[in-house]
């Protein structure tokens, strides 16, 4: 026994001890927000939107304010599927969604609380949820990515209808679990109707679609030659473009009036449970200054919803009736038929 | 009271408390799911010609990687084992080591070598060949879980054949038996139980997989599962789908139950077997067959993932907070290997000599939650933390538990091995000296147990920091790990930042698996 003996047992008792620790303090380090007395020290945002262009100004906000942001980056789904799990309980004070779709389900859920006026009168006018529970941020366009070394631009299709043709068999990518598809697919059933939407999307899975997650990988299997063409948002090629120089990725635009050319507004809004409303308040603020939308329209190339800003590289200038063509008050009920109808046409 | 009834009183003790650990830790989870599959019913809007296609797709992909580790895993280890191979033993440990990989990050090389874009390709084009294939669907999935489950049947089978009696092949080879028929006649009977418990856990894992068949774009059941909690706002539908899911798990599980319950072969004198000689064609078919298995499950993935990050890092790619993930996984993983160990003490001791209801229930019940598939169990936790007072919701506190309630049976089965290597003469020895029960349970026990404790902690801690699904489910806000983060990169086309991550991965269970198979070579007797 002894010294030996002890000195054999040190890992252990070090790992032991190590991880008690840990448990320890995470636990302590995780205690919800509601508990913490300080009311204005800390946020909780879930964020549904690629991290790597949302953290930056989350960290901006966190350098100017004091306040520190606890972010949850995932699927815009994903995250409005677990506040909805959550309810009243939810320790999210914000929930910063891609479409106007799934945080529609939240509002009707009455989970989220009305925002003031001065947000609401930042952006162009009703851009924003029916009781004003929601704010449009940034803008992105609903094209077709194509590579113009393989495919000339002349025979691209006019409308996402003729996708559905034996010529696109096996040749279209699509991320139908993606909160942009699913958002769509919620437009199409405002505008063509439920039976519309149903007839196109079951036509299009018949056509053996090449099914992804998220619309980067689409972009990225076109540019590399490995897919014809895939339905997408418009940034991605830019910001491809930008960071790469060139890429053998375009966009194509459908006819204006065909359901494929939809302007979708990203949409954030607070938590009616949240006990931090101002800070929250302050964040949205933040995010639809100036110096924030220029973010978006320089690093993402997506459209400043602020008027003034700019336009995306190659786009046209922001046309706000072609948001509100997506009819934004109704999209919002339609989550659950929208996604219905995608799992019955057999594309999850 | 006297000392048997003193005994027996604490033995009961340790039962009781197995009892809790195992129905606090494990039970909960099982009851959501069954409760919420079975009020969702068939909730679900996919129609039945997908849900056939899905179960389809599933049992194809389960048949052709199940029968292609067995067929390949046998080979490798009878090349090892049985033949006079030069370089065999370093090959067997190369062909191991790939068990540090998780699948998805076997599953991201693939995607970062197919393709327009991939490296396999860029050879390709230079000698002029048509670009490499898009690494999705039925082949690349099919390919990634065959090279992911190689390593595990490779060992079993090396394990089993080690203990084979060598003077019954002996004794066939001096009756004049060519070698294949050695091996069909003799070697293969007996490899039966080990063959097929090697089956069921590649089967198991192959219907659980998700990261992988998500990276590859393959459906199976359990991508769609995730599709389903994804994409709708309902979670009845993904209950649904898990229940079939488990179904399906389940009939492996039992399968696998009874498996577990037969002897497996043990020779009383284990010697090493005479080896075949093999011919010159024989020498080099062996090295090609050793070799390739090597390349292709370890030197191409890590070489891909190595030049895909030092291609990014040169062109300055932001791989985004990628060494604090690191230190996040490193934590995660220590304080869950500790505390996971600790639960299994109980288990382990009761499971060693008592044999109450209470205690084989206490073995059972964490085993279970373990073989099914983590996306379903993270589901089931989901609610049920969802239910508990809210400082247990997406805490640290919380995920370290559900770790523990998944990898407990690595931790017992661990403590387990080296509890029956003890010699009960032992504790004879040390109660006749004047110790008591608790005194002896210390100083006998700890001092022969601990260092197989520390193994079982080592592979947890490895397996948690390598664990998906339910990190994806259940982290706690602000904290993302290495593996959301190779797994989040590819729908975002961020190859370069998922292969990265990928490296540190593998580079932190690098030492612990090192320090495992340390661990359980000084374990073994000689």
């Amino acid at each position: 026994m002894g010294a030996r003996r002890l000195r054999r047992l040190k890992p252990t008792i070090v790992l032991i001890a190590a991880g008690l620790a840990l448990t320890g303090c995470g636990v302590a380090h995780d205690s919800s927000p509601a508990d913490v007395a300080d009311d204005s020290a800390s946020l909780v945002a879930y964020v549904g939107r690629n991290e790597e262009h949302v953290r930056p100004l989350v960290e901006a906000f966190e350098a100017e304010t004091g306040v520190s942001v606890d972010a949850r980056y995932g699927s815009t789904g994903e995250l409005a599927t677990t506040i909805l799990q959550e309810g009243e309980a939810s320790p999210a004070d914000i929930f910063f969604a891609q479409d106007p779709v799934y945080i529609g389900a939240l509002v009707d859920a009455g989970l989220l609380a009305p925002l003031p006026d001065d947000i609401i009168a930042r952006v162009s006018e009703g851009i924003s949820g029916p009781k004003n529970e929601w704010v449009g941020v940034t803008a992105r366009r609903r094209v077709m990515v194509y590579s113009p070394n393989n495919l000339p631009e002349t025979n691209l299709p006019k409308s996402i209808h003729e996708l559905t043709g034996p010529a696109w068999n096996g040749r279209v990518g699509l991320a139908p679990t993606h909160s942009s598809f699913v958002s769509f697919v919620a437009s199409m059933i405002a505008t063509e109707g439920k039976d519309g939407a149903r007839h196109w999307l079951t036509a299009i899975a018949v056509n053996d679609p090449v099914r992804f997650d998220g619309n980067h990988e689409i972009v990225e299997a076109v540019a590399a030659g490995d897919l014809a063409v895939g339905l997408v948002n418009h940034y991605y090629a830019l910001q491809m473009a930008a960071e790469r120089g060139s890429i053998d990725a375009s966009n194509h635009s459908f006819e204006p009036g065909d359901p494929g050319d939809v302007l979708m507004p990203t949409t954030i809004g607070i938590l009616e449970s949240s006990a931090h409303q101002e800070v929250a308040q302050d964040f949205i603020r933040f995010l639809l200054r100036d110096s924030s939308q220029k973010h978006f329209l320089d690093n993402v190339k997506e459209y400043p919803l602020v008027e003034g800003i700019g336009t995306p590289p190659g786009e046209r200038p922001l046309d706000v009736e072609l948001i509100h063509s997506m009819r934004l008050t109704e999209v919002g009920h339609n989550l659950t038929l929208a996604t219905s109808l995608i799992a019955q046409a057999g594309l999850v | 009271m006297t000392p048997v009834r003193k005994r027996l009183r604490a033995l009961s003790l340790v039962a009781t408390l197995a009892g809790i650990i195992a129905i606090a830790l494990c039970l909960p989870p099982l009851v959501v799911l069954v409760a919420e599959a079975a009020s969702a019913g068939i909730t679900s809007d996919i129609p039945p010609s997908r849900l056939i296609e899905l179960l389809v797709g599933t049992l194809q992909l389960i048949i052709i990687v199940t029968a292609s580790t067995v067929l390949l895993g046998t080979t490798t280890a009878l090349l090892v084992t049985r033949t006079d191979l030069s370089g065999r033993r370093v090959l067997s440990l190369l062909v191991m080591v790939p068990l540090a990989l998780p699948a998805y990050v076997l599953a991201i090389a693939l995607v970062g070598m197919g393709g327009g874009g991939g490296l396999v390709t860029q050879f390709t084009a230079a000698v002029g060949l048509e670009p490499a294939p898009v690494a999705q669907g039925l082949w690349a999935a099919a390919l990634c879980l065959t090279l992911f489950n190689l390593p595990i049947v490779h060992a079993l089978v090396v394990t089993a054949l080690n203990r084979l009696d060598p003077a019954l092949e002996e004794s066939a080879r001096l009756l004049g038996d060519p070698p294949s028929r050695v091996f069909f006649r003799v070697i293969l009977p007996q490899l039966r139980t080990p063959l097929a418990t090697a089956a069921c856990i590649v089967a198991l894992y192959t219907l659980s997989d998700f990261g992988a068949v998500s990276v590859l774009r393959y459906d199976t059941f359990t991508r769609a599962v995730y599709s389903q909690f994804r994409g709708g706002v309902d979670l009845a539908p993904a209950f649904a789908l898990s229940g079939v899911l488990i179904s399906m798990a389940m009939v492996l599980i039992v399968l696998h139950a009874i498996l577990r319950g037969r002897p497996m072969p043990v020779a009383s004198i284990a010697r090493p077997p005479l080896t075949l000689r093999l011919s010159f064609t024989g020498r080099v078919a062996a090295g090609v067959v050793l070799w390739a298995v090597v390349v292709s499950s370890l030197v191409a993935p890590i070489a891909t993932l190595a030049t895909w990050s030092v291609r990014g890092i040169m062109s300055g790619v932001q791989p985004g907070p990628i060494f604090a993930e690191t230190a996040t996984t490193l934590q995660f993983a220590l304080a869950a290997a500790a505390v996971t160990t600790l639960f299994a003490i109980p288990i382990a001791l009761s499971s060693y000599r008592g044999n109450s209801r209470i205690g084989r229930l206490a073995e059972t019940l964490p085993w279970v939650t373990h073989s099914l598939p983590h996306l379903a169990i993270g589901l089931g936790f989901l609610v049920v933390s969802l239910a508990l007072p809210s400082v247990f919701y997406q805490s640290s506190g919380m995920l370290i538990l559900v770790y523990a309630a998944i990898f407990l049976p690595v931790a017992v089965g661990a403590q387990q091995l080296a509890l029956r290597q003890i010699d009960p003469r032992l504790l004879e020895v040390s109660r006749t000296l004047g110790h008591g029960v608790w005194s002896t349970s210390i100083r006998v026990g700890v001092a022969l147990v601990w260092r197989a404790a520390m193994t079982g902690a080592l592979l947890v801690a490895v397996l948690v920091s390598q664990e998906l699904p339910a990190t994806l489910l259940l982290r706690p806000t602000g904290t993302e790990t290495l593996a959301i983060r190779v797994w989040g990169a590819v729908p975002e086309g961020q190859v370069t930042t998922g292969s990265i991550a990928a490296i540190l991965l593998v580079a932190l269970a690098v030492p612990l698996v090192a320090a495992h198979h340390r661990a359980t070579l000084q374990v073994r007797p000689t």
